[in-house]
């Protein structure tokens, strides 16, 4: 018994010196790729460039003009301003890898780019953590509880129809996951924001202003989920109508290659309840793909929808994500990837504890 | 009784009528804005969401510029709605004219020109890109285009001027733009005030989509410098000349570039291009030496700024080198585009060095003429914002640099029946949103509610750019340029050291180029949004608070990025007097238009003393905050930001408590030099519990006297509320703020000859409808060369009518028979926009020229028909011998006869014909009667020559008659005697 114990310690322990070296590696990794590739440098090169021809040009057309010496050297000024801020005096690597070490060692910095702090609704220069923890509860609120939903869903309806295989029902959920597969989220989610928000007027045209009441939920204030609900339940529920029919099809799809294993033929030939054998037989060996599903896509989540977020003007993760690449952020992805990665790392490890408890055989 | 009854009838009648008067009145009289309220509320740029809302009600106005490619989106509503259009931005491609090698010649060559640098090392002239003389080396540097190996084809002055035909300005207006564009030939477009001044400069090249004309001159240069064409493709030293070309990928440029490529590879280059997002694109065309060719062309462009009425910056920004937008980008160690007369005469201009309007615009022409010849930049179009807003929405102004955005719409639009609005916009609030006025307002967003809120003492007119009064009317006196007016000793100057107010002579500040004199009665004792009166308090400490920030030098070494661009400013701000309700502000600034003096001199009261001292404790003293973003990122400080961040209008409420309860009040900012206090202590505490209350109901510390205050502002619910502020003392009705739309100049009727007679005064009048006072300009033109004969400027003869004059030896220079275009160009002082229009017409010799042909043409029968009867008399003098000698004789005197009669004729033809002639002088008032007449007597003329040349025919038909009968004579005579003898 003991031994057993330890040896599942042990697997677990090696799992995890494992995955915490991937998450080094992988943050480590994107640090590298963004600087010796040159991709950060364009970029904020290019926004530096921007900001010095802006400035210039504010500058050349006031009419209380500076004189021209007098500009150029406010120019030089801000630009030298501008190359020390963004680290642009350093070669890549002596910006990067020090920013990867405090990213490893949680200290994540200060969010550089106006345009990252500006999906926060947070003051230019704001620390990261601050940036990710004001836009991560928007996407649990929006997103990951409809992943919830459709997995409760999915989970509730992939084991009622995989008994009836070339039913109708399982025809017409077949046919309904193909479909909601064929149609992109955003799209979908345009749809009902034209249909619910504009036409029948039952939800809210602007989605902004759901941030106010997270926000006051988040401090404590329980009468704001009213508010947090009048606007959560459109993007849920286009969530939910899109996901939902991939979601048990692929239940449905785990589920029928265990009905057709022959242990489950003997049980049948048995005359064990459907329930029973539902339970015993299917659930049993299906749950641990099932459950690497469920953790995994509910990991997912966090990550956030970019272009749905966009549509429902909702500023969540995937909306964060893409300001920090496109405005060559380098703390925030580095944070982002860090955490996303951290996510993903503990989701695989509870995955590890519950493949043990799962599945006698992953003990041996 | 009935008496009584009607008397009462009508007293009744009256006082309805005084009731119903007064009402109207009274609602006329509404001091504020338009409407109640506007909602500023943050809608994506989504185009289909946004003309759902519309649909829905949700906005009445979209102030975020659309692009026309997003139209489609309002198809189906376009009843509900209607377009607000505004010059957005500016769309050109840059040409990389960088050398491939750059070669020296010892001493200064620079006197030389580009043939006799081009003798002296052996090359094609048209490669000699520029040359410049380095004083420490002692060197010319001579920058070409080709040097045997490579070859840089945009190097090639007339080459690059040749590109303007291959655009389509007319494809990328109407097809790319949707007809929301106007065209651009130059760094200017119709929409710019200066565009008229420049227009005939423009209109002289006859730019135009011509593939051809432009592979006409590519051909020619590209020979000339040693190319050759193989397959319709241009070849340098065995390869291909490649141009390579980045093509922006985010918007309609990227359909330009593919259609400016495809005319390049029509004119014979090979292109490589390279469609790519703002990143790339930036680092490839401003990140590297123009001369390592990572580009040649680049699809470029620029935010409109707002219009000007003279401008001094858009010219330097696009054409002089010095300003660091030319390729090389001033940047130390790569290859400079250089063009020492563009800089020489831009930075005149930029500096306002000029001494009047005539030189100043001489200047601009000569610089604009310079600029489209070095053609560095190929201009393309105008490109429209277009602001969506419901139909029924009144008291638009069309404001050429701000649609929809122009304060003068916030303030002064509503739609009847909803007082209060809701505009979309695309975003409210944004990381670079900063309310303070110090550091801040430099993103859109803030801007366009913070001007709805705020009365400037004076703003651009919305058609023309001028600086107009708002809220303080001026007037103007100058000594300049040169001259100097003195500064009286009871004008006072803030010592930013003593931090006090101090009598200005004393600081040596005894005199000033100018002084404007504001009127400041509609300021003074009106009231701020909290409710306290506006005094000479807030004037002179919204000053010295500045003056502070640039002269003491704790607080400007301490916030640099603001007293650096500023400090230049106020360096030229001399001395400030109050005269009762007038404030003078003595400057160091002259300008031909003494609006822009008046302009220059305004420092507009925007928020009420308390608030900007408090700021500026938090800042300079607490050093809680900063003002600019610039030092907030250095030292890690956040910007003041107390309209956004309720914590920080939180801060300002605690210092005013706090000031308060210990009965602070910083009165070295109210003292005069006289001993006046300008804050007593119970104002002083009265201003600081409005200002606190403020932020207790508001949630933020925005205090400023518009017509409308700021009521709320949700950051993070993208949402921000003005309300109407409709105190008695505000001095404005809503309709101040309506200037309505443009009425551009139109020209009316022309008249003009169908023809000319060259070496003849050509005299066209025209009428220009419109709002004056106007000008008209006019270009004559060759039609079929495009030589340009003549440029001037037509004379108001009476209000609106206009008469070109050009003059006998201007059309002496015409050729016969060929025809003329006479452009002809109306502009307004009081719009930016212009109108054209052409009158063609033939040009023919003059009478004079007439008669010496007709002359000529009777000469030469004449000479003719006596050499014909001379060579008759000969043939019979040879024929008929001796016999013939009397019949030879006969004829001589005949021909004599003949020639005297020709000459008589002729001579009494050309009598009568000159009589003609005079006659028709006589009646040459009316151009057109004129005209008639001269065709007619040309007629009679035709049929007095035809019955000459008949007459002389006639002559000859006799002559032969007699001399056949005098032949028959003479046979008769001969055999008559034998017919005796027998």
């Amino acid at each position: 018994m003991w031994v057993c114990v330890l040896g599942v310690a042990e697997v677990l322990a090696r799992r995890a010196v494992f995955l915490t070296l991937a998450l080094f590696l992988a943050v480590f990794l994107t640090g590298f790729v963004i600087g010796a590739t040159g991709y950060m440098d364009t970029i904020i090169n290019a926004i530096i460039d921007e900001e010095v021809r802006a400035y210039r040009q504010m500058l050349i057309n006031l009419p209380q003009r500076p004189p021209t010496d007098e500009l150029e050297r406010l120019v030089a000024q801000y630009k030298q301003e501008l190359i020390l801020y963004w680290g642009m005096d350093k070669p890549w690597y002596a910006r990067i890898f020090p920013m990867v070490l405090n990213t490893m060692i949680l200290n994540l910095g200060k969010a550089q780019s106006p345009e990252v702090t500006n999906v926060a609704g947070l003051a230019p220069n704001s620390p990261v953590i601050d940036v990710i923890s004001s836009c991560l509860p928007r996407t649990i609120f929006m997103i990951t509880i409809a992943e919830v939903i459709v997995i409760l869903i999915a989970l509730a309806v992939g084991p009622f129809i995989v008994y009836r295989i070339g039913s109708f029902t399982d025809r017409l959920v077949v046919a309904y996951a193909a479909t909601m597969n064929a149609f992109p989220l955003w799209w979908i989610a345009m749809v009902m924001l034209l249909v619910f928000s504009y036409d029948l007027r039952i939800a809210p045209v602007r989605f902004r202003e759901v941030i106010v009441h997270i926000n006051a939920l988040l401090s404590g204030d329980i009468t704001a989920l009213a508010g947090v609900l009048n606007y959560v339940w459109l993007p849920i529920l286009t969530i939910v109508v899109v996901l939902t029919g991939p979601w048990i099809y692929s239940i449905r799809a785990m589920l029928i290659k265990i009905v057709k294993e022959d242990f489950v033929t003997a049980a049948i030939a048995r005359g064990l309840p459907e329930k029973q054998i539902l339970r015993r037989y299917i659930m049993r060996p299906a749950a641990s793909p099932i459950v690497t599903n469920v953790l995994l896509g509910l990991a997912g989540t966090l990550g956030g929808f970019i272009i749905t977020e966009s549509v429902f003007d909702w500023p969540g993760m995937g909306t964060l994500y893409y300001a920090a690449v496109t405005s060559g952020d380098a703390p925030t992805i580095l944070a982002l990837t860090y955490i996303f990665t951290l996510i993903y790392v503990i989701a695989r490890f509870i995955l590890e504890i519950l493949y043990v408890i799962l599945d006698p055989r992953v003990r041996l | 009784m009935r008496k009584y009854a009607s008397l009462t009838l009508l007293l009744l009648i009256l006082a309805g009528v005084v009731v119903a008067f007064s009402a109207v009145v009274g609602a006329q009289q509404q001091v504020g804005p338009a409407s109640e309220s506007i909602t500023f509320k943050r809608y994506p740029l989504v185009p289909d969401t946004i003309a759902a809302a519309f649909q829905a009600g949700e906005i009445q106005a979209y102030i975020f510029g659309i692009r026309p490619t997003a139209l489609e989106a309002f198809r189906g509503i376009e009843a509900i709605i209607s377009y607000v259009t505004t010059p957005g931005g500016l769309v050109d491609i840059i040409l990389n004219p960088a050398p491939v090698k750059t070669v020296n010649l010892t001493g200064d060559h620079t006197g030389k020109t580009p043939a006799e640098i081009a003798n002296i090392l052996g090359v094609p002239e048209n490669i000699i890109i520029q040359y410049y003389y380095d004083s420490e080396k002692g060197v010319t540097f001579i920058d070409l285009a080709a040097d045997g190996e490579r070859i840089n084809p945009l190097g090639i002055k007339r080459l690059r001027f040749a590109l303007n035909f291959i655009a389509n300005r007319d494809y990328i207006v109407n097809t790319l733009y949707r007809g929301y564009a106007s065209p651009m030939y130059t760094f200017l477009s119709a929409y710019d005030p200066d565009y008229a001044l420049v227009a005939d400069i423009i209109l002289s090249y006859n730019f135009r989509y011509d593939t051809y004309y432009a592979r006409e001159i590519v051909s020619k240069e590209m020979s000339k410098a040693g190319a050759y064409m193989v397959g319709g493709k241009w070849y340098y030293a065995g390869k291909p000349v490649v141009l390579t070309f980045i093509i922006r990928i985010e918007d309609e440029r990227r359909d330009i570039g593919e259609e400016f490529s495809k005319d390049l590879e029509f004119l014979g280059f090979t292109i490589d291009k390279i469609i790519t997002t703002f990143d790339v694109a930036l680092a490839k065309v401003y990140d590297t030496n123009p001369a390592d060719f990572e580009w040649h062309l680049y699809t470029e462009g620029w935010g409109k700024s707002a219009p000007d009425k003279y401008d001094s910056g858009t010219i330097n920004q696009m054409c002089a080198p010095w300003v660091g937008y030319m390729p090389g980008w001033q940047t130390e160690g790569w290859w400079w585009y250089r063009n020492d007369f563009i800089d020489e005469y831009g930075l005149k201009i930029y500096r306002g060095e000029y001494t009047s309007r005539e030189e100043r615009d001489r200047w601009y022409r000569d610089v604009t003429k310079a600029c489209i010849e070095d053609s560095i930049r190929i201009w393309l179009a105008t490109r429209m914002d277009i602001h969506v807003v419901v139909r029924g929405m009144k008291g638009i102004t069309t404001d050429l640099g701000a649609g929809m955005r122009s304060p003068y719409n916030t303030k002064g639009v509503y739609v009847p029946d909803k007082p209060d609005l809701t505009f979309g916009h695309l975003w409210v609030y944004t990381a670079r949103t900063v309310w303070n006025i110090y550091g801040g307002f430099t993103d859109v967003y803030s801007v366009d509610i913070q001007r709805a809120t705020t009365d400037p003492m004076m703003w651009p007119h919305p058609h023309n750019g001028l600086p107009i009064p708002i809220r303080a009317s001026y007037e103007v006196n100058t000594a300049g340029p040169d001259g100097k007016l003195p500064i009286p000793p009871d004008a006072i100057w803030w010592d930013a050291e003593q931090g006090k107010w101090v009598y200005a002579n004393t600081l040596g500040r005894v005199n000033a180029t100018s002084v404007v004199k504001f009127d400041m009665s509609k300021y003074i004792d009106t009231k701020w949004h909290h409710g306290m009166k506006i005094t000479w308090a807030d004037v002179l400490a919204s000053w010295a608070l500045w003056l502070d920030i640039c002269y003491n030098t704790t607080k400007a070494s301490y916030e640099t990025p603001i007293s650096g661009p500023n400090k230049p400013y106020f360096d030229t701000i001399k001395a400030l007097r109050i005269v009762g309700n007038t404030l003078e502000v003595y400057l160091d600034y002259w300008h031909f238009e003494p609006a822009y003096i008046a302009s220059y001199a305004t420092l507009t009261p925007v928020n009420p003393v308390e608030l900007l001292l408090v700021e500026n404790y938090l800042v300079f003293d607490a050093k809680n905050y900063t003002f600019s973003t610039t030092l907030s990122t250095r030292l890690g400080l956040p910007v003041l930001n107390p309209v956004p961040f309720p914590d920080h209008a939180t801060s300002i409420k605690s210092v005013a408590d706090a000031w308060k309860d210990a009965g602070y009040l910083p009165s070295k900012f109210f003292i005069l030099p006289d001993g006046t206090n300008l804050m007593p202590s119970t104002e002083w505490s009265s201003r600081l519990d409005a200002l606190s209350t403020w932020i207790a109901q508001h949630n933020h510390a925005w205090i400023s006297q518009g017509p409308y205050y700021l009521d709320t502002f949700d950051r993070l619910g993208q949402q921000a509320t003005i309300r109407a502020f409709r105190d008695p003392t505000y001095p404005f009705t809503p309709d101040f703020w309506n200037f309505g739309g443009i009425i551009p100049p139109k020209i009316g009727d022309v008249i003009a000859p169908a023809s000319v007679e060259i070496g003849s005064d050509l005299t066209v009048s025209l009428t220009v409808f419109g709002v004056g006072p106007f000008s008209v300009r006019y270009i004559l033109r060759e039609k079929g060369t495009n030589r340009i004969m003549a440029v001037g400027s037509a004379t108001e003869v009476e209000p609106g009518v206009f008469e070109v004059l050009i003059s006998g030896e201007t059309t002496s220079e015409l050729r016969p028979y060929y025809y003329y275009e006479l452009l002809l160009i109306a502009t307004s002082e009081v719009v930016a926009v212009i109108d054209t229009t052409t009158v063609t017409f033939e040009s023919v010799p003059s009478l004079a020229e007439l008669e010496k042909s007709l002359r000529e043409a009777i000469s030469d029968v004449a000479r003719r028909t006596q050499e014909e009867i001379e060579s008759l008399r000969v043939l019979l003098s040879q024929s008929l011998g001796a016999v013939g000698e009397t019949l030879v004789s006969a004829l001589a005197n005949m021909s004599n006869s003949i020639t005297y009669l020709i000459n008589v004729t002729g001579s009494t033809l050309l009598t009568n014909m000159n009589t003609q002639y005079n006659t028709l002088s006589s009646k040459t008032d009316s151009a057109l009667g004129r005209l008639s007449a001269v065709e007619s007597r040309t007629d009679d003329l035709s049929k007095d020559v035809k019955n000459l040349s008949d007459a002389v025919g006639s002559l000859t038909t006799y002559v032969t008659i007699v001399l056949v009968i005098s032949v028959i004579n003479l046979i008769v005579g001969v055999i008559l005697p034998f017919v005796r003898k027998k």
